[in-house]
Parts: C-alpha cells; structure tokens; sequence
C-alpha cells in the first residue's frame, strides 16, 4: 500500500523531484560463433553413430550437422570458415531507461490538514520490448471536528501497465522469450534479411535450429501485456470518550481491476497456423477491511496501564473473466470483436473471509519494565468447520537497564534493553477451499458439459501455529558511536499445511492437511558504529547478519521411509519435505563427471557406486536447499555539509538451485541450440581427458546411460555479494535556497546493482525464481540514476 | 453522568462487534464447484460426471497424445527427429521412459466408480437409462484397467517370474473421503483380466442394442465387443476372441471399407472402421 506523509498546518509545501536514468545488462554470455558450432554438432553426431558403427564417417556427421540447419551438406572447410555469425543475445537485449516525476502538496490549518500527491513512473527495460509505467494520485485528508472526535481518510489511485514479452511471468512459453532465447539461437541465423525485413518468418520456413523462429520478430510483433487499476481508500474515525479512553472505528476498500491483454501477430510462429490469436483477462479483486479499537491508557505516578480491545473483519473476493479468440482479418486487428474463431471462454468466481477479536493489556513502570499481554481470536472461512477459529496468544516484556540508578550515570553505557517474548500466531496461507470436498466443472465432452471431483474433503482442517520465542538485547554505548542489536529466536510450526500425497489409485493425488512440524533456529545481529561524527562530517556504519537453521522436525504418520532414507514428499512444483531436512531441500542424484576413458557422464548411486543410468528415487541424496544459510548487509552513510553518499552492499550465502537456463546453453550440439564457449572449451575430447563435461552427443543420452542433464549437474551455488546501491546527494546551503526563495534544492545521483561477486554462471544470482528455475526470467539490470528535488 | 452514558454506549457497540465477528461472517461457499457429497444425485448430474470421464480420455497421457505417439517411439516403428527433445528418451528407452497412464487412469477409475456407486439411488432416471449408463461405465473401466494391465503388467503367458510383480491394483469402490481410502497390492494378473472380462460382460449385457447409433463416441454394445475380443486375444482364449469378433462386426459399430474406400476413410472427420475414436473438445 502507498502511504503518503500526512499534511501538515502552516504555510503549504510544495515538492517536486524528478530523475532520469540508464539501464544495463549485467553481463553478456559467452556462446559459440558459427564455426565452433558446426564443429560442436558434427561431433555430437559422430559420437552418436559411431555408438552403433565405429567406422561411421565424419564427412556424414558433418552433413548432417549443416543440413540440420539449412546450409548444404556439401560445404567446404574453406566456405564454413567464411560463415558470419551473428549475435542474437545483443540484439535482444538494449539499453533501457528509467524516469520518475513526483509532486506532493501539503499544508492545512489548525483543523483541516491536507496531502495532495501525483507520481508518474516510466521504464523501458533493457530487454527489448519490455517497459513499465505507473501513475498515481493520492489523497489524504485530516480533520478535527471538535475536540473530541476526529476524522482521517486517504485516498490512493494507481494505474500500472506491464508490457512483458514471450516467457516472462506475464505468460508464453520462454522458448520465445529473447532473455531466455538470445543466447540460445544457432549463430549463423542472419538476423534480418538484406532489405531489413526479419528473417526466418513462419511464412519463409522459420530459422533453422529448434527455437524455429526469429525471436525479435516476436519480441517486437507480439504484446503480453498486464494493466493493474488500483484504488485504495479508508475513512477512520477518533473519538474520545473520556480521558484515555479512545475508540477508533475504521473501514477500508481496496479495489484491483487487472487485466491481461495476450496477442499473438499472425506473422509470428505462434500466431501463423492460427491467423492471429487476441487472448483477454479481466480479474475483480474487491478487499474490505473494516476494524474498531478500544483503547485506554492511564497513568499514576511511575505506573502505566493500558489496555486494548478490537475487532476486525476482512472479506477477499476475486473475480474474472476470459477470452480467446483466433483468425483476424490483419495483424492490424487485435481485438476479439475483429476474431472469426471464438476459441474459449472462461468465468470464476473465489473468495474468502476473515474476523478476529483482540486484546492487548500493557502495564510499565517507571519506563524501565514493560510487560504486555495479546490475545488474538482469529477466524478463516479456509479451514474445516469445526476449526475455523483459534486463539493466538503471546507475552512480552522488556527492562531498559540503562534507566536503573546503576547505570543512569555511566559514560560507557547509554542504553541497555533486554527483550524477551513468547507467543503464537496462524497461518492461513493456502487456497480458498481446501477443506470442502468439490466436484468442478471445466470439462466437456461431445459439446455437452461435464464434472468431475476435484478433491478429498478435510473438515478437521485448522489453522497453521507458529509459537515464537524470541529474547533479544538492544545496547547503545558512548553515546550511540556503537549501537548493538541482537535477537535469538526458536520459531516452531506446529500443523504445517501442505499436500500430504495419498495413493493415487483412490482417484485423488494428494490432500490439504496439517501434517507436521518445523523448526527455525535463529540469529539475527545488527551492529553500527560511528567512526567519525564532527560539526561537517559524519560516517555512519552498520553492517546486519541473518543466521537460520531450519529444520523439518515432524511429517504425518506412516511415512515409510526410501531405502536411501531420504523419505521425501513431492510437493507442487518438485520441493520436497523431509524429517530432518530443511523445508524444500534439493533431493537429486548426484553428478559424478566424466568416465575419462569413454568421455560419458556418470552418476553415484544410492551405494555410492558410479554408474551410467541413475533411478529415482532410489539413489536421490540431500543436496542443500535453496534457502539461504545466511544473508545480510553493509550499509554505509557519510555526511560532509550538504552532501551524503550512502552505500549499500548485500549478500546471500548458501543457496543452491539447478541453472535450468544454462543447461540449455550446455547441450554441446546435443539439439541444435547454441552453447557456452566455457562448456565447449571444457569438453572431453579423447580418452585421458580430465573433465567433468562430457562428450558431446546427439540427443544429450548415451545409449543405456540416463540423459546428460540427470541429477547435479546444473545445480549451481547462487550465493552472492553485491554493491547494491551507491547513492550521492548534495543539498544546496540555506543562504542559497534563502536567496532563490525555495525551501530547499537537492541533486542526487545513484547507481543501482554496481557490482557482484557470485559462483552462478546465469545472468543473475540475485533473482533466479527459486524453485521454479530461471528460464526465461528476465535478469536484473545495472542502473545509473540522476535526479533532483525541489521544495517551495 | 454523561460520561458514564458515553462509556456505557461505546462498550456495547463494542460488544455488538465482537459478537457477530464470531457468527457466520467467514462463511464462503464457492460458487463454481458443488458438495461431493451430494454431487451425484440427479440424472443430469450422472450424465455429467460421464462426459467427465470422456473427457479425461482425451489427456495427453491416454488417447490424448501418448496411446499413439510413445508405443511408435519406444519400438522402432518411429524416429525421434530431435527436432525439440519430445520423445527422445522414448526413443533412446531411457529408464522410465514410458507410459505415463498409471495417475490419469486411476483418477477416470474413480470418477467411473462414484458414477457406478451413484447410479441405485438416483430417482430421475428409468432403470433403461441406469444400466445403460453402467453398462457404458463398466465398458469404460475395463478399457483404463486394460490400458493398465498393458503398460504396467506381463501380458498372460508371458511373465518372466522373476520380474513379474503381478497385476495392477484392483479398485472398485468409489472414493469421496479420506476415511475410504485404501492402498491394496497389485492384484495377479489372472484376477485383472477376470475382472476386465466381468466388467466387459457386464457392459454388453446392459448397454441396449440401440446404443449402436451413438457409434463412434461413445461406448456401445458392438465397442464392448470388440474390446472384449482383444482382451479374450491378450488373454489367449481365442475361440472367445473369435465368437466376441464376429459378434462385434455384426453390431454394425465399424464397417470395413473396400480397397477404394480405404484412404478416403482416413480424410473423413471420424474413420469409418472405427469402433470408438473421441471426439476432441477443446475447453
């Protein structure tokens, strides 16, 4: 939710900040020209037949690699090494540009204040084809009405449209995404034809390899497109009873309107056969949340109480509609009134509710004890009859030492807090009706409708608990130059909701049930300092340290364990739970390189043993998570009269993934994609070599062996560190600004994603859509930003 | 006084609100799906839950792609082009590389169970209709359990003993609750076959003669026979086979074509020697 500073009474303020900005692909992949390919292919072919024959022919090997991409089968050494190559990755991707307007007005008087703000975002990404734009309007309104009773109301409009492209998380297949395809597509593809028309259209044959289509042409021709119209707004009133007795009734909507506009041009592969097909989403998202509070606080003499009642009610219902329709007259045509083929139309409706009671009961004495009580009864119309409700209560308190005589009047010690708490809270985070057994529609047969059971019932169902026990310590010494804070928690799941898999032979592959524990053992530490703090200059410092050890501690009962003793859980989207692992642990087989005699890949199994073909699950093995084992930040800000610098460097440590998109970009000629010249250069080549990349081969598995991407072999270390952001900003001095009649004048400049340090051999380590794989994912860019604020 | 009042009012409205947050504000029903419960209890309903089942004949993993494409790829009747890495470990015989019927055929056996189960109870259907749906449902679990046997199990007379795991398991109740859920062995091959064959027996005696001019999409008396009369063939009782063959050519369900004929029947919309071929629909 945008929030906006509430206004302020006295003379009305006006700030306008405006910054432009460039865009950059991190770093470019390594792949092969034209020549290396033909060779990588010809000797995938010829590993393959001299499988079988081992007086097959080069010069057949090499046709087939030509022919396989459309040149003649007949060509010289001399007429390949004339091939051009051209560079697909670097026309996919560009430099992009960023630009911010934003202006806030705010004033009032002693009963009526006021914030009028206006945004306007803009971003055309580094990826061909790619931008974003947002606007916005907000409005917040605050008024006394009389000494007892007053009135708080914001108002926040937002448009944002997306235009993606093939593969992104707006929808396609990422075969025709150009982040994912660029580097994939056979180099001697020209790009456009002499008279800068695109080459390899659907209507000339497409272009040789397997992607078949020239991935600009769709960049550039076809639109996935995602418009968020947004309205949030809430009215709250406070009314004072009585002294200390405040009751605060509030009542707030938030409203989406998304739609989804997918069109795919006639003269692109995917629109070709079809003439065009327009896709429409229309998704409603209506959001109430209204609450009242009680609240009452009192103090005699060193004693503190107050105490807080509330309730709260929340209703989420989401709404569409969809269409897809194909065979338009011209690509000029995009809407579905222009279509002659009605394809589909779809309709849903979903939603749920929630409500809760609370309480809160603090007492403090002398602002050195604090003890505060919570109850929570929380309500979702998710779980099983019986269980919608569940009471959620916790306990804190804190001494502030620092405030004790003892300490009052040290010089060392300027604050010294301890904290500790102890309590639950639930987790309802699953889909709307997990709990009821449903027969759904969504078939057909013959034209005439159909159903079908769509899942096992639950109705013991209940809420996810996690009961926190947190004890932490705040310290501050000579005068906050060094500040510590630090937390150690035990967070335990109890009743984890997942899909506990049921045989599959009952007609249903799995069931929502609350099916065991987990554990997260934690540390969490934040230490500044001030080296410097003179009357101009001030260098602030602080660097945070995140430690998590989690653990599944308890699954359902009646696993029976593998004979690998990995029993696991598949879950949607292949995360695995296991007792003793941690939630989503990598189970795979593991990689063990290359047979230096034979140039194959080989695998351990279960026993450790190499071999050539792998089974699953019987030789899977825990190989890490993608969870990081821990993470953090340096920041850094200094201050010299009007200027400041601020960095930021951040880093994630432990995580593995499988680099789904490089394992494309490692086939060696197995498929005709492009390949990574650090894959080619490393390959097994004649008996002796020692690598752990195989020989190429057609087809990427060797006969009786398992498929060359089987098991570890893609998983990568994606930890990183980065120079996340580097910001400088100068505020003019007040004689200045006092001179030109404005409040104040500030330039800044900020880079963004400077620099990275990682072991991740795709685009970027940082966001890489863990568990689902990185093809097609657009890569963070490198940002230089420059701008300036203004105040009236 | 005053105050008082205003303390008094202000803590009931407050109760008022933490009352009904507890009544049954956080009730939703949904409004595209119904109670499984009580799903299957009109007539129209059971002719729903039956294009249910058709409908998953069409999936990929059954009629839907793999029934045709994977038995060419493993054999050597087809060629893996590499032309996009489908089918390659079909092609290579790939550990694993194989039908993948065994999750989309027991979820359509369940679906034909609960119809099955259903059926007794159902007051807006005549008896005629009742067992020509069971007739059609029976017809249809002993085409997936067919299926199954194929992919997963020797054929009779083949097993190699030491491999042979039997069967595949036997599942005949309709399951709606966790409670009913069962997890038996895979039964002996002897036993699915016995249990295809009732089941195919079952379909030819209650699909009705009529049935015939629904032929090609739907199951009918005369695709009962056929299907009966390959499995009679698997099972090795050829003089079944043979007796279920003739009755099935004379049910009218798939004529074969003369010599001129033959090449045109494949370019019409729906094969004329056909016995039972879907007819796809796209949703």
């Amino acid at each position: 939710m945008v929030t906006t500073k509430q206004g302020k009474s006295g003379k009305t303020s006006i700030n306008f900040n405006y910054n432009y900005g460039i865009t950059e692909q991190f770093k470019q992949l390594d792949v092969l020209n034209s020549q290396e390919w033909i060779n990588v292919r010809t000797e995938a072919i010829l590993n393959q037949s001299r499988a079988s024959n081992p007086d097959a022919p080069f010069a057949t090997a090499r046709s087939s690699a030509l022919t396989g991409i459309r040149l003649a089968g007949t060509l010289t050494d001399a007429e390949i090494s004339a091939l051009p190559t051209y560079d697909w990755q670097k026309e996919s991707f560009r430099q992009g540009t960023l630009s911010t307007y934003e202006l806030a007005i705010r004033g009032g008087n002693d009963k009526t204040t006021f914030s009028l703000s206006t945004s306007y975002n803009g971003a055309d990404a580094n990826l061909r084809k790619v931008d974003f734009e947002r606007g916005t309007l907000a409005l917040n309104l605050g008024h006394k009405v009389n000494t007892k009773l007053s009135i708080d109301s914001k108002i926040n409009m937002s448009t944002t449209t997306a235009n993606g492209q093939f593969g992104s998380p707006n929808g396609g297949s990422f075969l025709g995404a150009a982040a994912f395809s660029g580097s994939l597509m056979i180099p001697t593809n020209p790009i456009y034809n002499e008279d800068g028309t695109y080459f390899g259209t659907p209507s000339t044959g497409g272009t040789a390899g397997i992607l078949n289509q020239n991935i600009i042409q769709v960049a550039d021709l076809n639109t996935i497109r995602a418009t968020i119209n947004q309205m949030v707004g809430n009215l709250s009133l406070t009314y004072k009873i009585t002294d200390g007795l405040v009751i605060k009734p509030f009542v707030g909507l938030d409203y989406r309107l998304i739609k989804g506009f997918n069109f795919s041009d006639p003269r692109t592969a995917d629109g070709f056969n079809v003439r065009g097909r327009t896709q429409n989403q229309y998704n409603e998202n209506i959001n109430i949340l209204s609450n009242v509070t009680l609240n009452y606080n009192k103090s005699f003499g060193k004693h503190t109480v107050g105490f807080l009642a509330g309730a709260e009610y929340r209703s989420d219902v989401n709404e569409g509609v969809s269409t897809v329709s194909e065979n338009l007259p011209t690509p000029e045509f995009k809407y579905a009134s222009s279509a002659a083929n009605p394809i589909s139309i779809g309709g849903f409706w979903t939603g749920n509710k929630k409500s809760a009671v609370f309480s809160n009961v603090r007492y403090e004495y002398a602002g050195k004890y604090l003890i505060s009580l919570v109850g929570r009864y929380d309500g979702s119309s998710r779980f099983g009859a019986n269980y919608k409700y569940a009471f959620f209560p916790s306990v804190s308190g804190s001494w502030v030492a620092s405030e004790e005589e003892f300490l009052k009047t040290s010089s060392l010690i300027n604050l010294l807090k301890i904290r500790a708490s102890y309590g639950s809270t639930g987790n309802d985070q699953i889909g709307n009706f997990p709990s009821l057994g449903l027969f759904g529609g969504g078939f057909a047969y013959n034209g005439q409708a159909g159903m079908a059971p769509g899942g096992l019932p639950n109705p013991d169902l209940k809420w996810e608990r996690n009961v926190t026990l947190n004890l932490g310590v705040d310290a501050g010494l000579w005068n906050d130059r060094v500040t510590v804070s630090a937390d150690i928690f035990r967070r335990d799941s109890e009743d984890l909701l997942l899909n506990q898999p049921i045989p599959v032979t009952n007609g249903f592959t799995s069931i929502t049930k609350n099916v065991g524990n987990m554990r997260n053992d934690g540390l969490e530490l934040e230490i500044g300092f001030v080296p410097v703090k003179t009357k101009d200059l001030t260098w602030k410092t602080s660097f945070n340290y995140t430690i998590i050890d989690n653990k599944i501690t308890k699954l359902y009962d009646g696993i029976a364990p593998l004979p690998n003793k990995d029993s696991i859980i598949a879950l949607p989207g292949d995360t695995r739970f296991a007792v003793g692992y941690p939630a989503f642990a990598i189970f795979n087989t593991e990689y063990a390189g290359v047979n230096p005699a034979t140039g194959r890949p080989f695998w351990n199994d279960a026993n450790g043993n190499p071999t050539y073909r792998v089974q699953t699950p019987r030789d899977l093995k825990y190989f890490g998570t993608n969870q990081s084992k821990f993470y953090g930040g340096w920041t850094n800000n200094v201050t010299y009269k009007g200027l400041t610098l601020d960095v930021l460097v951040q880093y994630d440590y432990g995580r593995f993934e499988n680099n789904a998109q490089n394992a494309f970009l490692s086939e060696l000629g197995g498929r005709t994609f492009n390949t990574l010249r650090s894959e080619y250069d490393k390959r097994w080549q004649k008996p002796g070599d020692i690598t752990n990349v195989p020989r190429p081969y057609n087809g990427n598995a060797e006969l009786n062996g398992s498929g060359n991407f089987t098991g570890t072999r893609m998983l990568q270390d994606a930890s990183y560190i980065r120079l996340k952001q580097v910001s400088l900003s100068y505020d003019l001095p007040k004689k200045m600004t006092t001179a030109m009649k404005i409040q104040g004048l500030q330039f800044y400049v900020q880079a963004f994603n400077v620099m990275t340090w990682s072991k991740w051999e795709g685009y970027d380590a940082e966001f890489i859509n863990l568990g689902s794989g990185n093809n097609g994912i657009i890569p963070l860019s490198r940002s230089y930003i420059g701008g300036v604020k203004l105040t009236f | 006084m005053n105050k008082y009042i205003k303390l008094k009012s202000a803590t009931l409205l407050f109760a008022v609100m933490m009352v009904t947050s507890c009544s049954n504000l956080i009730e939703v029903q949904p409004r595209q799906s119904i109670d499984s419960a009580t799903a299957l209890s009109s007539g129209d309903a059971i002719n729903a839950a039956m294009n249910g089942v058709y409908d998953r004949f069409q999936s990929t993993n059954l009629y839907g792609r793999d029934f045709l494409a994977i038995p060419d790829a493993l054999s050597d009747n087809g060629r893996a082009t590499n032309k996009s890495g489908r089918l390659n470990p079909e092609y290579n015989n790939q550990v694993g590389a194989h039908f993948v019927n065994w999750t989309t055929s027991y979820i359509a056996i369940n679906q034909l169970n609960l119809i099955i189960d259903a059926l007794p109870e159902i007051k807006d259907l005549t008896q005629v209709r009742k067992d020509a749906v069971e007739g059609e449902a029976s017809f249809l679990r002993a085409l997936l359990y067919h299926n199954l046997l194929r992919a997963y199990s020797y054929d009779p007379g083949a097993e190699v003993a030491q491999y042979n795991r039997g069967g595949v398991p036997l599942l005949l109740k309709g399951v709606l609750s966790l409670s009913s859920v069962t997890f038996p062995a895979r039964a002996s091959v002897a036993d699915c076959y016995t249990q295809v064959i009732k089941d195919l027996d079952n379909a030819i005696a209650k699909i009705p003669k009529s049935s015939n001019n629904r032929a090609p999409i739907y199951a009918t008396q005369g695709a009962a026979q056929a299907l009966l009369s390959r499995v009679y063939l698997y099972n090795r009782d050829y003089a079944n086979a043979a007796k279920l063959a003739t009755d099935a050519l004379g049910s009218g369900v798939g004529r074969f074509l003369s010599n001129t004929a033959y090449i045109g029947g494949f370019r019409s919309p729906s094969n004329p020697e056909s016995m039972l071929e879907l007819v796809y629909t796209v949703l």
